[in-house]
């Protein structure tokens, strides 16, 4: 082991202060990089989008070769569109919070936290970690869902379903990334209560739970209930719209304000919630060992 | 000669308290061994000087003044766990934290290169840091804590898990660093090695600053020792130098043969009545000088001559002196 002086001296750049908006960038930069240059995700996403064009173009052949035409298919085939877009929500969404989830406690455990805290402060660490992966999964989510889009369209599957393919898909575009930035704030949220992958799974628990229970709602629950007065209420709460508006937007006829609205209140929630995570985020940062209640948390006041 | 300056530093963490009014200062240029057990509060006292805890008493300066945040981003900084993220190339990740310090694009890439010459990690620039050994990923901890150019390291058990060779790496590295003027403040339970590098100690016990000055300050307490051995049990000897004025005298009830022999005063000869009692007690094997290491320190070893200092020490000896 040899090591020659370090000397840096006689350097001409001297480092420049930073700002918030530049660091929260350079956060940005190292998730998306970090991902790029992982061989796993890269073949991972390739494959998953020339499986779900294959999917897509042998099931629009399917049903243009079974009902095309004849017009007597048993069931509302917009349904499919809608299971296809909550389906890729909810792999989406789940992905992102692992991803997301295991970065949080990675930092945590490693201690790294320290050194980036000292240095950025929090809100620019936790923004740019959600931002970054935010695109990561954005991009793979257009790049698979793009070749399935591409896969129904070369067999001619949108002649059978009667929905706005445009504005759905910018519909469901906004839903995920509104479903992704809420999703994500609490997931980090719980995700600092625990410093140990081991225990990450108990602590997103309940996130994991509501997704499972979302997805039942949104696939069998409301297309049986449509007009269900609580179902159609739960359609304006934060998070429960990024299932329910989509699929009722492709079943039913939603005014646009409702949509709007819905979208609205889940953007007027996200800073209240980003708050709660840096808030839970700060107070835990420094501790490690067993999981801390969210009790704990909200009323301890570890960091400067 | 300024630098950082803790004075009266007290930090409760529900209704346990880990620091009690910690003094500690670590001037330009300056290395400044932390040592205490684990839970003494040195981990608790860097987050304090990172701004990472806030004391609920005391002041932090830096150059006199009150510490600010564009003060703490002057100091390099490498935690007890390695700070790194464990799945990303070492180059890449000497130039993220370049970035973050405020270095733009080409010079973050000219720092990351430089660090990595200088640290001796040519060739493994595009390793997984979980690939590396934990000496090496030492090397890219410390890159890390270097690459802002900082005014002051604190480094939290730089020396854990290294091997010698490792070990004499980072000193020399640490010395460099203390030669540019960089003032150094680092805490490790490798005591030897503490009292070789640093300029100045301090001792922490249970949240309280029980010594702090140069290694030989600390070293030298007004007393000098002698360690003799007998090839017979040595308690008659004892018990007469005992009697003797300003002389303390110690054994373990392990090994009575085998007395330590404390006299008041910094002479380098062993006083001559002390000598005669030897020769009368008889079969003297050795006389060995025995002044205090660091490890005694911090185990109080000889602290245990003045009555309440260390009880633990004084319950593991037996006594025989008549200066208590």
């Amino acid at each position: 082991m040899s090591a020659t002086t370090f000397d840096r001296t006689n350097r001409s750049t001297a480092p420049s202060s930073g700002s918030g908006l530049r660091e929260t960038r350079l956060i940005i930069r190292r998730e998306i990089l970090t991902r790029l240059g992982n061989r796993t995700i890269l073949t991972a996403t390739g494959l998953l989008a020339l499986f779900a064009g294959a999917v897509a173009g042998i099931g629009g052949w399917f049903l243009v070769d079974s009902f095309g035409g004849t017009g007597a298919m048993s069931f509302d085939p917009r349904a499919i569109f809608a299971t296809a877009m909550i389906s890729a929500l909810l792999a989406s969404l789940v992905y992102s919070a692992s991803s997301l989830t295991s970065g949080v406690v990675e930092e945590k455990s490693s201690r790294i936290v320290e050194i980036l805290l000292t240095k950025i402060g929090i809100v620019p660490l936790l923004a740019g970690k959600m931002i970054g992966i935010g695109l990561v999964t954005l991009v793979q989510l257009l790049a698979i869902g793009g070749t399935a889009v591409v896969g129904f369209s070369v067999v001619g599957g949108w002649s059978l379903i009667n929905v706005a393919v445009g504005p759905s898909l910018l519909w469901f575009l906004l839903w995920f990334l509104l479903g992704y930035v809420i999703f994500a704030a609490l997931n980090t949220t719980l995700a600092s209560t625990v410093s140990r992958q081991e225990d990450l799974g108990t602590a997103v628990m309940p996130l994991s739970v509501l997704q499972m229970v979302l997805l039942v709602v949104s696939l069998y629950v409301l297309p049986m209930n449509m007009g269900n007065p609580w179902l159609e209420g739960l359609s304006f709460v934060p998070l429960f719209s990024s299932y329910l508006m989509p699929m009722r937007f492709a079943l039913e006829d939603v005014s646009t304000w409702e949509m709007v609205l819905a979208a609205g209140i889940s953007v007027a929630a996200i800073p209240a919630l980003f708050w709660l995570a840096t808030v839970i985020y700060r107070n835990n940062a420094l501790r490690t060992g067993s999981r801390v209640s969210l009790q704990q948390s909200l009323t301890s006041d570890e960091m400067a | 000669m300024n630098g950082l300056q803790l004075t009266g530093i007290s930090r409760s963490f529900g209704d346990r308290r880990v620091l009690h009014d910690v003094d500690l200062t670590v001037h330009r240029g300056e290395i400044v061994g932390f040592i205490g057990g684990n839970g003494a509060g040195k981990t608790t006292t860097m987050r304090v000087i990172l701004g990472l805890l806030t004391p609920d008493h005391g002041e932090v300066t830096w150059e006199a003044l009150p510490i600010t945040a564009k003060d703490r981003r002057r100091i390099g900084y490498m935690p007890e766990e390695r700070g790194l993220y464990p799945q990303m190339p070492v180059r890449d990740q000497i130039i993220h934290f370049a970035l973050l310090e405020g270095h733009h694009a080409a010079a973050a890439r000219e720092v990351a290169d430089e660090l990595i010459a200088s640290l001796g990690l040519q060739g493994r620039e595009q390793a997984l840091v979980q690939d590396l050994s934990l000496g090496n990923q030492q090397r890219v901890q410390l890159a890390v804590a270097l690459v802002g150019d900082p005014a002051l390291l604190v480094l939290d058990e730089p020396f854990s898990g290294l091997d010698p060779i490792a070990v004499e790496t980072m000193s020399r590295l640490i010395r460099e660093q203390a030669d540019r003027g960089v003032g150094v403040l680092f805490s490790s339970h490798q005591l030897e090695l503490v009292e070789r590098l640093c300029d100045k100690v301090c001792i922490l016990d249970r949240g309280r600053v029980t010594a702090s000055g140069s290694v030989v300050e600390l070293q030298d307490d007004g007393k000098s020792r002698w360690r003799l051995g007998f090839s017979r049990t040595a308690d008659s000897f004892a018990a007469e130098v005992s009697m003797t004025r300003g002389v303390n005298v110690e054994f373990s009830a392990a090994d009575r043969t085998t007395v330590l022999v404390s006299v008041d005063g910094s002479g380098r000869d062993v006083p001559g009545e002390i000598l005669a009692a030897a020769q009368r007690h008889g079969g003297l094997k050795s006389i060995v000088s025995a002044q205090r290491s660091l490890a005694d320190l911090l185990a109080g070893k000889f602290i245990s001559s003045g009555p309440g200092i260390n009880p633990g020490a004084e319950r593991s000896l037996d006594k025989v002196g008549v200066s208590q």
